[in-house]
């Protein structure tokens, strides 16, 4: 059975290039479009890793990947943030707030994928 | 009341501590500056269009700064005391529009974007779809024959079975027919003894009849014996005749099938060999045909690799829509903040184009923002991946 992936970004562009890029890896995709849908499409998945961007409206990643730690289910489930931030303050942020892996956009598909691989073998 | 910026006169030499005021040459200048730069960098992302109509904006600004106050503008009648609130309410009107032209220009491009990563996406879907998912079915090589028969010497060793069956048997029959060309060359033998036989009887036959006749006629019984006797001994001579003979024909029928059996006769090791050799041709000429097509699999897939390098490159470049987006989302949203202050909203910043600006970089979620907001040139950070 495929391993499930959460991708939660307020683009829809880049929504497809990561479902395309996770499909085509053998992966099933959970599409949410900012933090509090992330939240409320965890009451019915439970994706194997989450890959989430940081600015979104409604509610940022980081405050969703606090939301994620502190959840009994969900808490052991990998985070990877994929954003345009590269400040050390925020990847600092996200490694307190419980994230495994950081990528930087504009970022190539097979990057997300290898780490994907690693985080959930 | 909110403090009114147009009063202002410098921003850069005022100390951090003090509001700096600015008059609105100056904002029209910020912000055409921010637009410059704004249409430099989406220029260099290949955004035309959007820098475009940066361009347009920043060049209305340009030429209202190079031609100053025009004629019947409060400022150009000599009007000093209105020309603030006349500025204010001409930036009021203009900046709400010049918002949601960009907000339209984010929204158009993003819909473009997604329609092309759409269409991009389905021609990738397509290429798996049709080359299979993971392209990676083993390629048969000539050179691989010789050891792929090998691998399969047992499924070939069953095709020859029915040769070797083949063989068996017509040995079998060749043994059976030697067997009855001895036994022939025995009925020839008994065959003429039967002859040898009847010729005796006949001789016999013929003293008995002369022995016959010198003792009182043919009618005595010795005579009648003896016409019986020669005229066995002619059957007998008879029959010996037609078994040589017909013993004869079926010798030489069963010679004939002896010399064809020689003629083609090979041996089983050999039959078993050019058998195997046969089937080794047609099963290397049926793997080279399948090799062929492999061949050109290979190629399509590589082909299709390569395409799909170039799609990914592409993925890449359209990801340039989620930093225009950013940075466009950065301008509307500054551009909204101003026209509230100018329409009365309380806001701290507006005391001062310093605190202004840091809020607006603080906004900022990329380092080519920061970079051109300080008019620097940005550091090329790795984007690899970074694990904690």
């Amino acid at each position: 059975m495929s391993k499930t992936i959460m991708v939660v970004d307020d683009s829809g562009s880049f929504r497809t290039v990561i479902k395309l890029a996770l499909s085509k890896a053998g992966y099933g995709v959970v599409e949410a479009v900012d933090g509090q849908d992330a939240v409320e499409k965890l009451a019915v998945h439970k994706p194997n890793l989450i890959v989430c961007d940081v600015n979104m409206p409604r509610m940022d990643g980081l405050s969703f990947a606090r939301h994620v730690k502190g959840h009994a289910t969900h808490r052991f489930t990998p985070m990877i943030m994929l954003t345009t931030e590269s400040q050390d303050a925020k990847k600092a942020e996200g490694k307190a707030a419980g994230v495994r892996a950081w990528i930087t956009k504009p970022f190539q598909p097979a990057q997300l994928v290898d780490a994907i691989a690693r985080l959930c073998p | 009341m909110t403090p009114n910026l147009f009063e202002a006169v410098s921003a850069d030499d005022a100390p951090r501590a003090t509001p700096v005021r600015i008059s609105p040459a100056g904002w029209s200048a910020a912000v055409c500056a921010a637009a410059v730069i704004a249409a430099g960098w989406l220029g260099a992302q290949g955004w035309w269009w959007a820098c475009g109509t940066i361009c347009l904006i920043s060049s209305f600004l340009i030429s209202r700064l190079a031609a100053g106050p025009r004629n019947g503008s409060p400022l150009a009648d000599g009007k000093a005391s209105d020309a603030p609130s006349a500025q204010t309410h001409l930036v009021e009107q203009v900046v709400p529009v010049w918002r949601r032209n960009m907000e339209a220009a984010r929204s158009h491009s993003e819909r473009s974007m997604n329609a092309l990563l759409e269409n991009f996406s389905s021609i990738s879907s397509h290429l798996d779809h049709a080359l299979g998912r993971h392209g990676d079915s083993p390629i048969l090589e000539v050179d691989a024959i010789d050891a792929l028969l090998n691998s399969n010497k047992p499924h070939l060793d069953k095709l020859l079975n029915s040769t070797r069956l083949a063989v068996d048997v017509k040995e079998e029959m060749a043994q059976g027919v030697s067997e009855m060309s001895g036994q022939l060359a025995e009925l020839v033998k008994l065959s003429k003894e039967v002859q040898t036989i009847g010729r005796a009887t006949h001789l016999l036959a013929m003293n008995a009849s002369v022995e016959a006749t010198r003792s009182g006629g043919k009618s005595s019984g010795i005579g009648v014996v003896a016409l019986e006797v020669q005229r066995l001994a002619a059957m007998s001579r008879e029959a010996g005749t037609q078994i040589v003979k017909r013993v004869h024909t079926m010798q030489e029928r069963m010679d004939a099938l002896k010399w064809r059996a020689r003629r083609h006769d090979t041996g089983e090791d050999e039959i078993l060999l050019q058998a195997e050799e046969n089937a080794r041709a047609v099963m290397a000429q049926l793997i080279s045909s399948v090799a062929d097509v492999t061949r050109s699999s290979r190629s399509i897939r590589n082909a299709n690799r390569d395409v799909q390098t170039e799609l990914d490159k592409i993925f890449v470049g359209l990801q340039s829509q989620d930093r225009l987006s950013q940075m466009m989302a950065s301008v509307t949203d500054d551009m909204q903040r101003l026209s509230a202050w100018l329409a009365g909203a309380r806001d701290e910043a507006g005391l001062s184009a310093r605190d202004w600006l840091d809020r607006l970089e603080a906004s900022y979620t990329m380092e080519e923002l920061r970079a051109s907001h300080h008019d620097t040139v940005s550091v090329d950070k790795s984007t690899g991946v970074e694990f904690f």
